[in-house]
């Protein structure tokens, strides 16, 4: 128990490194032997998630457990610390999931240039950044492990993009896909990051002015909030807005994901959809929020009208395209937009609501993107003008598109539906402070959002889906979905409708968390 | 899994007794999960089945049937059933709860029972209608579907779980009116219902975040209480949530404007059609304007006006679109809508009961007519009136049940629409609208009058179209004969006055409820009115029969009074669908491409214009002066301050001189800056 | 005159004798054997470690020659990144002039002198032994620089330098000079009790002094405006000549910079602060923009030292801001020194091994690297991101370092400053990011250049390999550096 205590979290930070090591001694030539062996690290790291979760005390939930904290770079007063709540506790699951789920579906679908172990050890790579963001408490850490997912998400971008040629307005010479896209991607969050850590580095020496040893310790500087004030609370929220929002990504910082997403393959966008997302919003709660609150509430009305700027743009800009995956990815945008609301609210509800909707996104969008990359393996495009009758050639893959398509705009009972409907409650009455007459405004635009967001997912499905198939595929045979396919997504099929059905799932444990958050950081104010 | 006991069963009850209801209340949930359970069996092992996943649906249907008779008998006579159960789905801070669960009273009650009735008539009808159709498993499916949803909704204790059904509702309709989705017609059809109900729902949606943070709760009981004892939190935003509220239940109660969707749902296969329009779907609004009667009744008092006003122009307007609809269907579509129209005027005004047992006898008339029509349509292979005639000699049964379903729809004594519209316009004198209960009786003349058009033109004269047609296989005629019976009988049940033994009377049964509600109900015919109505329908239905009757119906130019304006205003429906494609459009094409526009040129034009512009710069810093020298000044500087510059001229690719004079000129430049400047 | 401790000037002595080894056995031996002057001068630099360390355990101070001379944490810290470094670019070079085959023996000797000449600046605490050890650092480069003499571009480089340095270096003599002339000491020590005890922080002739120094030191680091021979010269010279300049002479210069900052003239803050402000973000700014035009791999990697150069000005800047950043200064500039060494240098071995096998520094030549030759690419992707200073490599810890070294202080002056250093890392990523991008995503073409390696790779291996490993352990564990920066940082008074 003490040992499991101990080390679960570790071992679920870094057995993915590990793996990717020793992934590395395998001669490249033995794919099955890389994949048997990445699947096996992935599943004992979800595994040691789920007993993490079944360990978890659901009671004592506002509360970090299993808990590390040993001296990492003593120089400057960085922690190894890490830590789970309730509130990082449901995004730390997934993220182990989606992992797995990423490796089955690799069995046997591989982008050119192949080279499965390469790709493997990069998303073992990407799986310790992402499970180490979830965990980290110590701003350094959390720092390292935010960074540490661009490398390989530049490189699975970089090396199994999509290779087709782009013009780029602004551009002379068309640009290959995927070109563009990992530099844009690298460059934006580089953008953001940098002045996060600029952020970082201010809340560290101030920490140290009531005469205390600076510390870069998240829950230490959340005691010690009344430091921070004024300009210069507003200045480092401001830095550190633009690395997470740059991440979430929110309007307009958003232009990187269409062409990341679109430029991804299939694995990359599932895991930039499923996970990679969460990490700013994430990054919102667990940092920005309860170590600045009182310039969280300045700031909260500039990020709520950014996220509902991000919810309808998202939803035009979705009407506009003709690639599915784009399409798919600008509905990221708005499904962000909601996430953001509910955070800018600053309420139990909101922030609630951004979590499960954190889970929601990437439960549904990580599956869409898993569907597109399945459609595009077998017409080979991905521009819906040439696809149609899908479900007439495909109809499992078909029916599991539209299950989809329909959690994605919020349809009640799944999973999709609570964090809209919370984002939307937590709007009408924000925090205590925040203007109610604004907030309200914010939440009939979202809610029109919503309409918007069905009109282009029923658009797109009556494109791809129905119709008869054009004669370019009529007489064809296609492959529905796999054996791998169907591993893959089954889980994720269950999940949205069980979080649908049961919110409790989430919400069971992030409830108390959130409430914890939101009492200690407005105490004052909100009574 | 927190279980809340029911801290509501304490409150008054408007019946004499109260009781549980023992197990049929305590697991009156299987009735929500039995269909949704079907849908899941069906969609999985469907099609390994004899038939197909027929036999799961109706199955689910029969069970339902048999559940809901029992509760329904337990609610009639002297006790009626009160029962809630709910289990904590989430709590999610703030002190609110999410909850499923469900709720037995005498108005879940009676749409249980309506439901499954009407459902298991259409189900099995529909498995004799789909025979040889495609996707028959996905079919039964989406209609357990559809079924399932409208239970989960009807039972729902709190205002979330309404919208789980409520949409669940619309996606069941999606699949189900678009189920030949070849057609790009058909998908459009299901398109534009879901998404005109989803417009309606931001109203929904809203109204129920209002009414859920104003009380800390969503339960229908908790509104109901505070209505009652006009609660000062939820007093200033009543108006609000009610019109809110109340623009959801437009869109699924296809009030006028949100009606659209509805005509063009007739896409969908026709056992769809009278499912959707009796027992689902559409009364869903009504049901949920009735759920939440105490926050008109008492609260949102000023929002009744608009309603009525909506309710008004649906049911005269869209009943005159009945008029001139070829389509047996389409007549039949908006001849819901103007019914929904009466229903929604009457809850509106105040008449609960009124509004409840409209929506309960048009139910099986209602959907007697589509089966009909589906009969007919099945044997003619048309939708369109114009091929049909004369069918009353090849279709015995289909005519007869068909002819009843008319003559109640028209409202003739003694059949069941007599009753509930009598009721109607009863409600509307007492409360005094005066002027929309004239406008109601001109609604009736209408009705009659088309119903009239309706059944000359099919059943009457010559036949019109190909082949020859036969009369359906039983399976399908049966399901007509038993729906024909309350179609026909079931307003006895609710004569103004008069109580049964045994079974008492619909109002009765209404009013087993947690909290009063005050609304009225007429104590005993007025027979001035009765008469008004019962002449407006006669008069209707004979001016249709002289218009369209024989040997009129087979003329081609049928329609002979083409009145200026208003013949082509109909021919468009009012241009409504219009105006709706036109936003669509906007939205669509210039909003959407210019949005795309901004993304693509603006905000991604600033993002590579800087990296364009660092790129010029870097050519510029590193080709203008890091390379060449900035020849001038610099030559100039180390001409004048090393001294080297002036003898020697570019050795080689030469720069060296210039190097040097720019380290001279680095440095006299930091000396001016440090000594000067800062 | 204090009687001297030998074992203080151990190191210095074993690098003088390899030194003169070397010379001697060069004479004696025959063309095809000449490696074992390479092997000599290995093994000098190796022994030389042995005494840095005994002292570094012992953790005595050492002072000679009235303190002109002394051995203490900083400098030994120093010797021994010198000596590393030296190391490294001896192993870099080994296969590099074999392959060349003449005047090895002159190579190393010439190399081994630079060497020494660092090594001596460590330990300078005077002005004298300062500019004698700079000029013993920078002379042979001179030299170096023009080895290739068959070559012309290698004889311009060579003559540019050395005409932009003596400039350089007689303006800082002159600046030395003044300083001298308004103390009347020469020592650091002195110095520094002279202007605050004569109140002459605020003179204009310290200033004067200052600045020429400044300009000195400019030189050495390349700094921008000082920087405009360093392209050229980078380019010119011999691979591994250009490594050496672009780390140890850069180091020397730095190293120089510091003592002299920091110990003699810790008062003029006002001259210096805004000066190296100045420098810093017009360092950062202009090599970085240049650096993206660049398509030829070893003028890219002189932009990005010269970018580097700028970041590693930022702590000064933030030393003379903050009331008591002068420590926290120097630590992250030696952190940032010791990291960028290694980095660096790896990053050059990368460039020079490829360079041999592709036959090309052009970047566009390089393309499809990675997948014929997986080992170098992923090395060129380690240390070139590294530079970018991307999690968890060690470069991360270094710009690290240097923000929090100016973010100390919460004025505008240091936060303009961050904000400068943060958009130029970005810009920064752009370039090194494009080598990685032609190494890895770009196709290989379709002759793939064979592996036609002529004389002994192992030592650049060797080199590869550990500058990997300190990149990638000092990445996740960055306390191994702070160690370093802390035993500088114990030289501010």
């Amino acid at each position: 128990m003490d040992l499991l205590e101990s080390w679960a979290l570790s071992l679920i930070v870094f057995l993915p490194l590990v793996g990717a090591l020793v992934a590395l001694a395998i001669p490249k030539e033995r794919e099955e032997a890389v994949k048997q062996w990445t699947l096996l690290v992935s599943v004992v790291t979800l595994i040691l998630a789920v007993v993490v979760a079944a360990r978890f005390d659901f009671g004592a939930a506002a509360g970090f457990q299993f808990e590390v904290d040993v001296p990492w770079i003593s120089a400057i007063g960085a922690n190894y610390h890490i830590g789970i709540d309730g509130i990082s506790l449901p995004l730390l699951v997934l993220s182990a999931l989606v992992v797995v789920l990423c490796v089955i579906y690799s069995w046997q679908h591989w982008d050119e240039p192949r080279n499965p172990r390469a790709f493997l050890i990069l998303m073992m790579i990407l799986a310790t950044g992402m499970n180490g963001t979830f965990v980290a408490l110590d701003l350094v850490l959390f720092f390292i492990f935010f960074e540490l997912v661009l490398l390989p998400m530049y490189f699975m971008i970089g090396i199994w993009g999509d290779r087709t040629m782009r013009k780029i307005p602004g551009f002379r010479k068309e640009v290959e896909t995927r070109l563009y896209a990992a530099i844009k991607f690298f460059i934006f969050t580089l953008f953001g990051s940098a002045f996060m850590l600029l952020g970082f580095l201010a809340l560290y020496f101030k920490s140290g002015s009531g005469g205390q040893q600076s510390t870069f310790d998240i829950p230490e500087l959340i005691a010690r909030g009344h430091l921070f004030e004024g300009t210069f609370a507003w200045l480092v929220f401001g830095a550190m807005f633009l690395g997470f929002a740059v991440k979430v990504p929110m309007w307009p910082f958003h232009t990187w994901l269409p062409d990341a997403h679109t430029a991804a393959p299939t694995v990359g966008s599932v895991l930039l959809a499923a996970i990679l997302l969460k990490l700013g919003s994430y990054a919102f709660i667990r940092i920005a929020i309860p170590i600045l609150p009182d310039t969280a509430r300045d700031w909260a009305p500039a990020i709520a009208v950014l996220a509902v700027i991000g919810i309808i743009y998202g939803s035009l800009a979705c009407l506009a395209q003709t690639d599915v995956k784009r399409l798919i990815a600008f509905s990221s945008v708005g499904h962000m937009g909601f996430v953001m609301l509910g955070i800018a609210t600053l309420t139990e509800v909101g922030i609630n609501a951004a979590i499960i909707g954190m889970v929601a996104h990437g439960l549904i969008t990580g599956l869409l993107f898993f569907l597109a990359g399945s459609i595009h393996h077998r017409y080979h495009t991905r521009e819906m003008s040439r696809l149609g009758g899908n479900l007439k050639l495909m109809p499992v893959m078909g029916g599991i598109l539209g299950f989809t398509a329909m959690a994605s705009l919020g349809l009640p009972g799944l999973a999709g539906f609570w964090g809209e409907f919370m984002a939307l409650l937590g709007s009408y009455q924000p925090l205590p402070g925040l203007s109610t007459s604004f907030f309200r405004t914010a939440m009939v635009i979202g809610a029109i959002g919503t309409v918007l967001t069905a009109g282009y997912m029923l658009w797109m499905l009556q494109k791809v889906n129905l119709g008869e198939p054009s004669s370019e595929w009529a007489g064809k045979e296609f492959q529905d979905v796999d054996r791998y396919e169907m591993a893959a997504w089954a889980p994720l099929i269950v999940l949205i409708v069980a979080v649908g059905v049961y919110p409790r799932l989430v919400l069971g444990a992030t409830t108390d968390a959130v409430v914890g958050l939101v009492e200690t950081a407005f105490r004052a104010v909100g009574g | 899994m927190g279980v809340s006991a029911s801290p509501h069963l304490a409150a008054e009850s408007a019946a004499a007794v109260a009781t549980t209801g023992g197990i049929f209340s305590e697991w009156a949930g299987l009735m929500l999960i039995g269909p949704i359970l079907a849908f899941l069996v069906i969609v999985l092992f469907g099609k390994r089945m004899r038939h197909q996943g027929a036999e799961v649906a109706i199955g689910a249907m029969a069970f339902n049937l048999v559940w809901s008779s029992a509760l329904l008998l337990l609610n009639m006579g002297d006790s009626g059933v009160l029962y809630e159960r709910s289990l904590e789905i989430a709590s999610v801070g703030g002190g609110l709860v999410f909850e499923l669960g469900w709720i037995v009273d005498g108005l879940s009650i009676m749409m249980y029972w309506v439901v499954a009735a009407v459902g298991l008539a259409v189900f099995i009808y529909a498995h004799g209608y789909m025979k040889g159709e495609v996707r028959v498993t996905f079919f039964f499916a989406a209609l357990s579907l559809f079924a399932g949803s409208m239970l989960v909704l009807v039972g729902s204790p709190n205002l979330v779980q309404l919208i789980i059904g409520w949409e669940g509702v619309g996606l069941a309709s999606y699949l189900l009116i678009g189920h030949h989705w070849e057609l790009k017609e058909n998908s459009s059809a299901a398109m534009k219902a879901f998404y005109t109900n989803k417009v309606a729902d931001v109203g929904l949606v809203i109204g129920v975040i209002i009414i859920g943070i104003t009380l800390g709760s969503f339960h229908f009981w908790d509104l109901a209480s505070a209505a009652a004892e006009h609660s000062a939190a939820l007093g200033p935003v009543a108006v609000a949530a009610g019109l809110l509220l109340f623009f959801g239940a437009m869109g699924k109660s296809a009030q006028f404007p949100l009606h659209i969707w509805l005509p063009d749902a007739m896409a969908g296969p026709t056992p769809v059609s009278a499912l959707m329009h009796a027992a689902t779907m559409v009364t869903a609004g009504i049901y949920l304007m009735a759920r939440t009667f105490p926050l008109y009744q008492e609260l949102a008092t000023a929002a009744r006006p608009w309603m009525i006003a909506a309710g008004t122009v649906t049911l005269f307007g869209m009943g005159l679109l009945a008029l001139v609809a070829d389509d047996i269907k389409r007549v039949l579509a908006y001849s819901t809508v103007s019914q929904l129209g009466y229903m929604m005027t009457a809850v509106a005004a105040g008449g609960y009961t009124a509004g409840l047992f409209h929506l309960f006898t048009h139910a099986f008339f209602k959907a007697l007519l589509f089966l009909g029509a589906g009969s007919v349509i099945h044997a003619v292979h048309s939708n369109n009136m114009s091929d049909m005639g004369g069918l009353r000699r090849h279709m015995p049964d289909t005519y007869r049940t068909f002819v009843m379903g008319a003559l109640a729809l028209a409202g003739v004594f003694p059949l069941s629409g007599f009753w509930s519209k009598d009721e109607i316009l009863a409600t509307l004198g007492y409360e005094g609208y005066t002027v929309v209960m004239w406008i109601a009786v001109a609604g009736a003349f209408v009705t009659a009058f088309y119903m009239a058009r309706a059944v000359a033109l099919t059943f009457f004269g010559e036949f019109r179209g190909h082949g020859e047609p036969h009369e359906s296989p039983p399976i399908m005629t049966r399901p007509l004969w038993a729906l024909a019976v309350p179609a026909v009988l079931a307003g006895v049940v609710n004569i103004p006055g008069l109580k049964l033994p045994w079974i008492g009377n619909f109002t009765s049964w209404l009013s087993v409820r947690s909290v009063p509600m005050g609304d009225h109900h007429a104590e005993a015919i007025d027979l001035g009115l009765a008469a008004a109505g019962l002449a407006a329908a006669v008069a209707g239905l004979w001016l249709g029969w002289v218009a369209f009757g024989p040997p009129a119906a087979d003329r081609t130019d049928r329609d002979r009074v083409e009145v200026p304006v208003l013949y082509p205003l109909l021919r468009q429906k009012y241009y409504l669908d219009h105006a709706a494609l036109g936003l669509v459009w906007v939205i669509r094409q210039p909003a959407a491409r210019a949005v795309n526009w901004v993304n693509d040129y603006v905000i991604d034009g600033v993002v590579n214009g800087v990296g364009a512009l660092c790129q010029r710069l870097a050519g510029l810093l590193y080709g203008g002066v890091d390379q060449h020298g900035i020849d001038g000044v610099v030559h100039g500087l180390s001409w004048g301050t090393s001294g080297m510059g002036g003898m020697i001229r570019r050795i080689q690719s030469g720069r060296v001189q210039q190097y040097a004079g720019l380290l001279v000129a680095g440095l006299l430049l930091l000396a001016v800056v440090v000594l000067f400047v800062l | 005159m204090t009687r001297i401790d030998w074992l203080a000037i151990a190191p210095e002595v074993v690098v003088a004798a390899a030194l003169l080894v070397v010379l001697a056995v060069d004479l004696f031996l025959p063309r095809e054997r000449k490696y074992w002057v390479a092997a000599l001068a290995v093994v000098g630099t190796t022994l030389a470690m042995v005494p840095v360390i005994l002292m570094a355990v012992s953790g005595d101070n050492y002072s000679m020659f009235g303190g002109s001379y002394v051995v203490d944490d900083f400098a030994l810290v120093l010797k021994g990144v010198f000596l590393v470094a030296g190391y490294l670019v001896l192993l870099i070079s080994v296969s590099y002039i074999e392959s060349d085959r003449y005047y090895q023996g002159e190579y190393y000797l010439l190399l081994l002198s630079s060497l020494l000449g660092s090594m001596v600046l460590t330990s300078a605490r005077d002005l004298v032994v300062l500019f004698v050890a700079l000029e013993l650092t920078t002379g042979p480069l001179f030299l170096l620089a023009g080895w290739r003499k068959g070559d012309l571009r290698s004889n311009e480089a060579s003559l540019k330098f050395f005409i932009i340095g003596v400039l350089s270096t007689g303006l800082m003599l002159y600046g030395m000079s003044l300083l001298f002339g308004l103390t009347g000491e020469l020592s650091f020590e002195g110095i520094r009790e002279a202007i605050s005890t004569g109140g002459m922080a605020s003179e204009p002739v310290l200033g004067l002094a200052v600045l020429l120094i400044l300009v000195g030191f400019g030189f050495k680091v390349s700094a921008v405006p000082f920087h405009f021979w360093a392209p050229d010269t980078y380019q010119g010279s011999p691979p591994p000549v250009t490594a050496y300049l672009s780390v140890s002479s850069k180091l020397a210069g730095f190293v120089a910079m510091l003592a002299v900052i920091y110990l003699a003239l810790p008062a003029a803050t006002d001259f210096w602060g805004p000066a190296l402000w100045l420098m810093a973000a017009v360092s950062m700014t202009v090599a970085n923009l240049s650096a993206l035009r660049q398509s030829h791999l070893i003028r890219l990697l002189a932009y990005s030292s010269v970018a580097q150069a700028g970041f590693m000005l930022v702590p000064f800047a933030g030393g003379a801001i903050a009331e008591n950043g002068l420590s926290e200064g120097l630590g992250a500039t030696v952190i940032y020194l010791v990291i960028y060494a290694v980095m660096n240098l790896g990053a050059f071995a990368v460039v020079i091994a490829g360079g041999r096998r592709i036959g090309s520094y052009e970047i566009a030549d390089w393309r499809g690297l990675g997948s014929y030759s997986p080992r170098l690419g992923v090395m060129l992707a380690v240390f070139f991101l590294s530079l970018a200073g991307l999690p968890p490599l060690a470069g991360w810890f270094a710009k690290f370092v240097m923000f929090r070294a100016v973010l100390i202080s919460t004025g505008p002056a240091g936060v303009w400053l961050a904000v400068i250093a943060a958009v130029n890392a970005v810009v920064a990523f752009y370039y090194y990011a494009r080598v990685v991008k032609s190494a890895w995503f770009d196709q290989a073409p379709d002759e793939i250049p064979e592996d036609t390696e002529t004389g002994p790779t192992g030592p650049l291996s060797l080199a590869m390999g550990i500058a990997l490993v300190v990149v990638l352990v000092v990445g996740v564990f960055p306390g191994l550096a702070t160690f370093f920066g802390d035993a500088a940082a114990a030289l501010v008074p």
